[in-house]
């Protein structure tokens, strides 16, 4: 954590629990409010700094995550709060040009 | 008499006749029953409700199907031979919502389901986050059952596999906790997280897909990195198969190489049954006596899960897209593709296999 430096006073409990070894208690809640199934941060690169092992085509992976939330930072919330979001898109190869982006209703 | 008694023993071989099918989910909620042998569709049932389909949930004798669907708040089960909903649980109740993350199985019985529950109370300006559990329905409760007892249980589950004596379910977590089915309390932890292996990190598994239909073990790949080596020596990440016998309770962790690809799910083969096969975007074959890879080759594209034939002799590469790929388990040449019809995606769904009399079309 030498590099790391905690900006916000969660930050500062993850670093402390950490220093007296009790990172075993900060775990992820598998879901805060239904959605957000993991922390993972989505379409980058893959675990090896590259993308060969990311899905092929991309296209492929997209229905699989977002319907369980995957990745609810870059793609909308289909648990929840764009339950829509797919209708009349069944293939996410075919019919991604017809997905939209979403915005928090008012 | 003598051909009476051959015409006996005829007939109760006759369940040794069932034939292998595939269950499998595809948006919009449809879910198909896959003749493996003819290589087609040979039932869609229309799946009320939005989204995707989950996780499946087959009962021993391949009649009902139990579905996560509805953006994981609904649970149904179907007849397989009429294609008619038979179950139906909305898991949210009053102001709490609730979602089902992944673990979902009906005991080996068929009696009951149990969920795994994820539940948030919604008041008018703060979500309440509530404890996870697990809730058990009767599976005879018809098309609007409710929960006949719950227990808590660990976040961050996401498989839940049955034991064939009935007497345990095994939870997939963080470790691998067994549940007594009869008083829903934990009996004995299987460290995962925990686990006692000097000299290695705690391991990153994917268990989404509960992958052990013919062989009663359950199969999945971990990932892990050695504490005593620097990053870039050999050895240092390695991949290997975590089992766990549902029959016996055994588990076993096995190293097989240093890590090269990801491998989301994998299953074994029933008969040499020192085989597993991994699938992502590449197929592994996999000799755990070795234990060694075998053989390694890139799909198509992506396929999420696998599953195998009673036989051993063939192996069915499916979810993501709209296709099953099927190969020849020794060769691992692909010997076939069976489309799914209306070509959406399967996604996350689980593939079953499900070995029955035949299904009339």
């Amino acid at each position: 954590m030498k590099h790391l430096k905690p900006l916000n006073s969660k930050a500062r409990q993850l670093d402390e629990a950490a220093d007296s070894g009790q990172l075993d208690e900060v775990m992820t809640m598998t879901t805060v409010v239904g959605c957000t199934a993991t922390l993972d941060p989505g379409w980058e690169v893959d675990a090896f700094g590259g993308v060969s092992s990311l899905c092929q085509p991309m296209e492929a992976d997209l229905y699989g995550c977002t319907d369980p939330c995957w990745w609810p930072a870059q793609i909308a919330d289909t648990i929840n709060t764009s339950p829509d979001w797919t209708e009349g898109s069944p293939s996410a190869q075919r019919d991604w040009r017809n997905l939209q982006s979403v915005f928090p209703k008012r | 008499m003598r051909y009476l008694v051959f015409l006996g023993v005829l007939l109760a071989a006759l369940p040794a006749l069932a034939r292998d099918y595939l269950v499998v989910g595809s948006k919009p909620s449809l879910l198909h029953v896959v003749d493996v042998a003819a290589r087609k569709v040979v039932r869609t049932i229309k799946v009320p409700g939005r989204g995707a389909i989950f996780t499946i949930s087959t009962t021993d004798d391949g009649k009902t199907a139990y579905v996560l669907t509805d953006g994981l708040g609904t649970i149904m089960g179907f007849d397989l031979d009429s294609g008619k909903m038979t179950f139906r649980a909305n898991l949210s109740y009053d102001d709490v919502r609730v979602k089902n993350m992944f673990a979902m199985a009906a005991t080996r019985d068929g009696k009951e389901l149990w969920s795994y529950q994820s539940r948030t109370r919604l008041k008018p300006s703060e979500y309440e986050v509530l404890d996870t559990r697990i809730a058990v329905y009767d599976t005879a409760a018809g098309k609007d059952a409710k929960p006949v007892r719950s227990f808590p249980a660990p976040r961050g589950l996401s498989a839940l596999l049955p034991s064939t004596d009935g007497k345990t379910m095994y939870a997939i977590g963080w470790e691998i906790y067994a549940f007594d089915t009869k008083t829903g309390m934990i009996k004995k932890t299987i460290g995962l997280r925990h686990w006692d292996r000097p000299n290695f990190a705690s391991p990153d598994a994917l268990v989404m897909w509960p992958n052990y239909s013919q062989s009663n073990v359950f199969v999945s790949p971990y990932f892990t990195v050695r504490t005593d080596k620097k990053p870039g020596e050999p050895g240092f990440a390695i991949t290997g198969v975590m089992t766990l016998d549902l029959k016996t309770g055994q588990h076993r962790f096995i190293d097989y190489e240093d890590t090269k690809v990801l491998i989301f799910s994998m299953i074994m083969n029933p008969v040499r049954r020192n085989e597993v096969y991994g699938t992502y975007t590449t197929m592994s074959k996999v000799d755990l006596n070795g234990p060694k890879l075998v053989k390694r080759f890139n799909q198509k594209h992506t396929y999420y899960t696998v599953n195998v034939s009673s036989d051993g002799k063939e192996l069915y590469a499916g979810g993501t897209m709209d296709d099953i790929a099927v190969f020849d388990t020794r060769t691992m040449d692909q010997i076939a593709t069976i489309m799914i019809p209306g070509g959406g995606d399967m996604g996350a769904s689980s593939m079953r296999m499900i070995s029955r009399p035949a299904l009339s079309e």
